[in-house]
């Protein structure tokens, strides 16, 4: 996916932060915090609340300013080219920011022209838009009576209507059913495949990371891990065998002097830690071991594994 | 410029689609109109030679623009609190043609307001010819602008839209009924006439009844006693200067308004957090 990245580094890079400090009276919110964008990837940023997400899209975006460091969006600093890169980005907030007392259409129209799009282009661009997210047939529609779901579509497109670089999401879809959920990834794949976007997304979903291109963890200010999800759950969690044995005791003893690795006993289920290849362990163990196994199975690493290793606590403590 | 008409387009559309906005002011100045002309009729009018209508009709149009003025900026606060603000606050619009733009919304609703009681008027006896009119719809672009200035200042600090009520609320009693276009302001002890001459829907009212009389024919004192000319000490002022008080007040508010709109920051808009 990130082929060629290597070779022209600078340009591609559409985002960048160098050593981001924001410092509020009384704590500080992030702390010293450097990373990258590619273009026209879909970019993770995770942490639990509190740990300077929103602090970092709120800066990226121009709506608080940095105490130190330096941001670039497409080569625009955020700091003083503040205009040039409102333009260049979409925003989506976590909150909503509809007027839901207007038409979906009418929303759109003064997004537009809030955002100096040419007046003879609006119109072909709101069908664009809401064919994108699917809500063509509900253009002349009042806000008021679309389904939270639709409502966020629509914010999506309204991002969209001035064709940003990048689309800077807020926890889109906290709060959302999973269908609705399934839906909004399906339109941001899309968007990033057919339309080359750059997607900045903060989230607590580790599911929603494992989609992204590429993910940087933060926690308590500070950026812990960045790299691709199968980097990271390669380099900082292990895959779990998990079985259960007619005599537990003796099975983990056994493990233990053959295995070099980590053995728990859990509610009568044996654990071990693999941290090489689980399929060599596992036939090498049926091989070797005499007695009956129930059970196996192998328990691959999540996200939520990364960053408990990481941090010693769950993203959603 | 494409701001400022974009921003005044959405307050105008949420105004004609606000019924329930439109016709409660409505009421409450038509009430106002038979309370004081059919059954107090406190004011005699003999003096100015008219029915009393033609002198309380003028007053009721400036308080009815003035009270959908200052409550106008209600929007103000309720884009605030639901969250819409932040779509105007991160555009790279600039906060000065969005503060304008929603004067400007807020003014055109007030005018409209006001219009369609001076539309109304005659049914209830008043007389009006075209330089009336005119002279009426140009002391309601006046006020409104000013007025909804006022009510930007004071939408831009405060945080709730209960806040934004009660203020208003307090603001506007007095201001109505310390005007004179209710209670004659020869009626009101000393210690609130000095309210009443900060207050600029008193100039309204007072600049308001001069131009929908006709004058040539009365003296001064009468004028003065029916408080069509106001006189503060030996200082005596007319309708033309009355309109210009109006517009200073206005002009200082708009300022205020517009460097109050732009401290106005994003992160202090999100007050609905997403659930977690």
């Amino acid at each position: 996916m990130s082929i060629g990245v290597e070779r022209n580094e600078n340009m591609s890079h559409i985002i960048e932060v160098k050593n981001l400090v924001k410092n509020y009276k009384d704590h500080k919110a992030v702390r010293n915090v450097s990373f990258n964008v590619n273009k026209g990837e879909v970019f993770g940023f995770l942490g639990p609340n509190g740990a300077g997400k929103s602090t970092t899209i709120n800066i990226l975006c121009t709506i608080i300013s940095l105490s130190k460091g330096e941001v670039y969006l497409d080569g625009k600093d955020v700091l003083t080219e503040q205009d040039e890169v409102r333009k260049k980005i979409g925003i989506i907030f976590q909150e909503r920011t509809l007027d839901e007392r207007l038409t979906a259409r009418e929303n759109l129209l003064i997004h537009a022209r809030l955002y100096d799009v040419k007046e003879n282009e609006i119109e072909s661009r709101i069908d664009e838009v809401l064919e994108i997210v699917e809500l063509s047939d509900r253009k002349n529609d009042f806000v008021s009576s679309y389904s939270g779901g639709m409502k966020r579509r629509l914010e999506i497109a309204r991002g969209l209507m001035h064709y940003p670089k990048v689309l800077f999401l807020d926890e889109p879809t906290t709060g959302l059913d999973p269908q609705t959920r399934s839906y909004i990834w399906k339109y941001l794949l899309r968007l990033k495949k057919e339309h080359d976007m750059t997607i900045f997304l903060t989230t607590h979903y580790m599911d929603e990371a494992e989609i992204c291109d590429n993910i940087a963890i933060i926690d308590e200010g500070e950026i812990v891990a960045k790299g691709t999800p199968i980097e990271l759950k390669e380099k900082l969690a292990y895959n779990v065998v998990k079985f259960k044995s007619d005599n537990s005791e003796e099975t983990i003893n056994f493990i233990r002097d053959n295995y070099p690795y980590e053995v728990f006993n859990k509610n009568d289920e044996i654990l071990v830690k693999v941290t090489d290849l689980p399929t060599d362990f596992v036939t090498s163990f049926i091989r070797e071991y005499k007695e009956n196994i129930y059970h196996l199975e192998i328990k691959r690493p999540t996200l939520d594994d990364v960053f408990m290793n990481i941090t010693g606590h769950n993203i959603r403590d | 410029m494409r701001i400022i008409t974009t921003i005044w387009y959405r307050e105008f559309l949420n105004y004609i689609r606000d019924r329930a906005r439109i016709i409660s002011s409505l009421v409450m100045s038509f009430t106002m109109l038979f309370v004081f002309t059919f059954a107090l009729g406190n004011f005699d009018t003999s003096a100015l030679g008219v029915k009393s209508i033609q002198y309380l009709l003028p007053g009721i149009i400036a308080t009815t623009t003035f009270m959908t003025s200052i409550s106008n900026a209600l929007s103000v606060v309720e884009d605030k609190s639901d969250g819409f603000m932040k779509e105007f606050l991160v555009s790279p619009a600039s906060r000065t043609s969005i503060a304008i733009g929603k004067i400007l919304g807020s003014a055109t609703s007030a005018l409209i307001q006001g219009s369609i009681i001076l539309a109304a008027s005659p049914l209830f006896g008043m007389k009006y010819d075209l330089f009336m009119i005119l002279g009426l719809i140009g002391g309601m672009i006046a006020i409104s602008l000013s007025i909804s200035s006022i009510g930007l200042f004071i939408a831009s600090f405060v945080k709730s839209t209960m806040g934004f009520q009660m203020i208003v609320q307090m603001l506007m009693m007095p201001m109505m009924f310390l005007s004179g276009a209710y209670v004659p302001v020869s009626l009101l002890p000393d210690f609130l006439r000095v309210i009443v001459y900060i207050n600029p829907v008193t100039y309204a009212v007072s600049a308001f009844r001069h131009l929908a009389l006709d004058t040539t024919n009365i003296s001064e004192k009468v004028l003065e006693k029916m408080g069509l000319i106001l006189r503060i000490g030996n200082f005596q002022i007319k309708p033309l200067l009355s309109i210009s008080i109006i517009l200073v007040i206005g002009t200082i508010f708009l300022l205020l308004a517009v460097r109050s709109f732009k401290n106005v920051s994003i992160n202090k808009v999100a007050l609905k957090r997403g659930m977690h």
